[in-house]
């Protein structure tokens, strides 16, 4: 893979350990990989970067994972993103769908099921 | 006239006296007039109509040791009421009389030989005299009621009967002021369980119309008793709209037993807000049906059951993103290269993964119960097979014994409409339970039958057993059996959750156990 065509995907989480494993387990696979822990950030970043996917924790400080999904996909330059929320809560789907998230992963996830999620919408 | 005449006429006349005294006597004392009024008059009107000197009312003192003067006619000024006594037994005429059971005349004091000529009488130089019982009730005595004089009479049959008569009066007004008394106390006991306003008090007529309530209540739901007088308590529109059909159906049963078992309720505040409420309430009378309903507030109860859901909840969710790094770590470790040649690396890792599905089993638990409590334990459900989510629940609970075999034979018709991964959660716990009491066996056994519209799937284990006491208990919320964490330890909420998700399924769950030989846990499951 080239530079020129390496697939940039934004993670926020306010948990570093999450953030870790998914960067090792995503640029193993060949993305570059933004991992967040401070969600103010990740408007103007996605925003910047050419960006393939955003997944964002719904329960975070500072400006929730439910409050990014929504400027991510009210913004002209950024709706197009594919944006998965990640949560704890079972019943997510529901919240992501009212959002406008395009899909959800629910903690405790396995790792194949982060690198399912990301080849769905990083083609 | 003759004097034939002149004597029936006499006595014609002192008839009509008598019968017209105790026409009043009787009057007086039904009229609600006092028991000391009802006695001084009565002795009054005896010493005259009867037309003797003397006339006394005499009460048994409580140790029924002595009679006591209650009141008196004629006797001298040391002679005190409501202190003097005179003896009982053949102490005294009063106390012979209750002693023989019946009314006693004398005719002469000084050759009297049935009793002792008592001091009072001797000195007050009482020749002749009657007296006869005054009775509380059909078992009691209250006392002797009796007339004497100093002069020689012979009293008669009739005078007797008079005395006796005036008497059975007396009688009946000591046992009406007793039942005032009763009356009294019981209405003192049942305003002070209104003014206590420990809990809501409200009193229904046979209309079932409220005509008492007290400021628990009142306060409960924002009302005053300003409210109350203007009429202005929608006492009908109290309760929320879906809230009728319990209320009918409790009001059906109440009616029928005279008895409203406690139920949780909500009812409106004043403000429009809903108060949760438990209330119960007694029949006072079947026949009018009025009755008394009492009210406990519970907001307190429903707040802190709240925080505590909402305190689980939270926790659980706090407990589960560590979680995830550490799957994710341990997920890492499988996959790399220079550890798959090292077996005791790569068993260390599947135990690691073991544990970790263990922690993740407990806080599904955990979550579970506080979405049951609040009523947001939502289901995916689908038509799925159960021979599957057996055989995941039993991957994942295989590897933490090395004791047990979990045998089960797939036979692959196992179709139902059921959330896989709420019943896996189920499979999961009953499994764990099975391993965990049955320490000293080396099986599990899980089977699934058809029963018509129904799957029934069995855990059987062979460990402990559950005592008998104890299994109707099981499926509540952190009830334990072995109460002492060093038998066997857990939080209790297993098959809380496990019964509460078959029930969400419109399923049922339960238990066959024997002490000693193991249990076996059973639940249905609709197909449809």
């Amino acid at each position: 893979m080239t530079k020129e065509n390496t697939k940039t995907i934004i993670i926020c989480d306010d948990d570093e350990g999450i953030l870790d494993v998914a960067s090792i387990v995503l640029e193993e696979k060949g993305y570059e990989v933004i991992a967040l822990s401070n969600s103010k950030e990740v408007i103007q970043i996605a925003e910047a970067k050419n960006t393939s996917l955003i997944l964002v924790d719904l329960w975070m400080p500072g400006l929730s994972g439910e409050e990014i999904t929504k400027k991510i996909k009210g913004n002209e330059k950024t709706k197009h993103i594919p944006v998965v929320v990640i949560s704890a809560r079972r019943d997510v789907e529901e919240t992501a769908n009212k959002i406008g998230a395009d899909s959800f992963i629910c903690k405790p996830f396995n790792i194949e099921e982060l690198e399912k999620v990301v080849e769905k919408y990083v083609k | 006239m003759s004097d034939q005449k002149t004597n029936e006429k006499d006595l014609l006349e002192l008839r009509l006296k008598l019968q017209r005294a105790i026409a009043d006597l009787g009057q007086y004392a039904l009229s609600g007039a006092k028991i000391q009024d009802i006695f001084n008059l009565t002795i009054d009107q005896l010493t005259n109509i009867l037309d003797v000197e003397y006339a006394k009312i005499l009460e048994f003192t409580p140790d029924k040791k002595k009679l006591l003067l209650r009141a008196g006619v004629g006797w001298n000024e040391d002679i005190i009421v409501g202190k003097s006594t005179v003896g009982i037994g053949k102490n005294s005429q009063a106390g012979y009389t209750l002693q023989s059971n019946k009314p006693v005349i004398v005719k002469d004091l000084t050759t009297e030989k049935r009793f002792n000529g008592p001091p009072l009488l001797v000195k007050h130089k009482v020749i002749s005299g009657m007296s006869v019982i005054i009775h509380k009730n059909n078992k009691q005595p209250f006392g002797v009621l009796g007339i004497h004089t100093k002069k020689h009479r012979d009293f008669t049959q009739d005078d007797i009967d008079y005395l006796q008569s005036v008497a059975n009066i007396l009688s009946l007004a000591i046992q009406r002021e007793e039942l005032q008394e009763d009356l009294m106390e019981s209405q003192a006991a049942f305003s002070a369980l209104y003014e206590a306003n420990l809990l809501g008090v409200i009193r229904l007529d046979i209309k079932g119309e409220v005509i008492r309530t007290n400021d628990a209540f009142l306060e409960m739901i924002g009302y005053s008793y300003k409210d109350v007088e203007q009429n202005n308590v929608p006492w009908a529109e109290l309760t929320p709209p879906e809230y009728k059909k319990v209320d009918a159906k409790k009001g059906e049963e109440f009616m029928k037993t005279g008895v409203l078992t406690p139920y949780e309720k909500e009812i409106y505040a004043k403000d429009g807000s809903r108060v949760p409420v438990m209330a119960g309430g007694a029949m006072l009378n079947k026949e009018t049906t009025e009755s008394i309903i009492f009210v406990v507030d519970l907001s307190d109860v429903k707040k802190a059951e709240q925080r505590k859901d909402e305190f689980m909840g939270i926790a659980s969710h706090e407990l589960k993103t560590p979680l995830t790094s550490i799957k994710g770590y341990i997920q890492l470790l499988n996959r790399m290269e220079s550890l798959k040649k090292d077996v005791k690396a790569k068993q260390y890792i599947n135990k690691t993964e073991v544990y970790i599905q263990r922690l993740e089993s407990l806080i599904a638990d955990l979550l579970s119960v506080s979405r049951i409590r609040s009523g947001k334990l939502e289901l995916n459900k689908r038509k799925i097979n159960i021979n599957e989510i057996i055989n995941n629940a039993i991957e994942g609970l295989q590897p933490t014994t090395t004791k047990h075999k979990i045998i089960f034979e797939d036979n692959g018709d196992g179709v139902v409409y059921a959330d896989p991964e709420r019943l896996e959660q189920v499979m999961t716990n009953l499994l764990s339970n099975a391993i965990k009491y049955s320490p000293n066996s080396d099986k599990i056994k899980i089977d699934i039958n058809t029963d018509g519209k129904e799957k029934i799937i069995s855990v059987q284990d062979f460990g402990v057993g559950i005592p008998k006491r104890s299994r109707t208990k099981i499926f509540k919320r952190f009830y334990r059996v072995h109460k002492t964490a060093n038998e066997f330890s857990g939080m209790g909420i297993g098959l809380y959750v496990a019964s509460e998700i078959i029930k969400r399924h419109k399923g049922k769950m339960w238990v066959e156990s024997e002490e000693g030989e193991g249990s076996t846990f059973y639940f249905s499951l609709p197909v449809k």
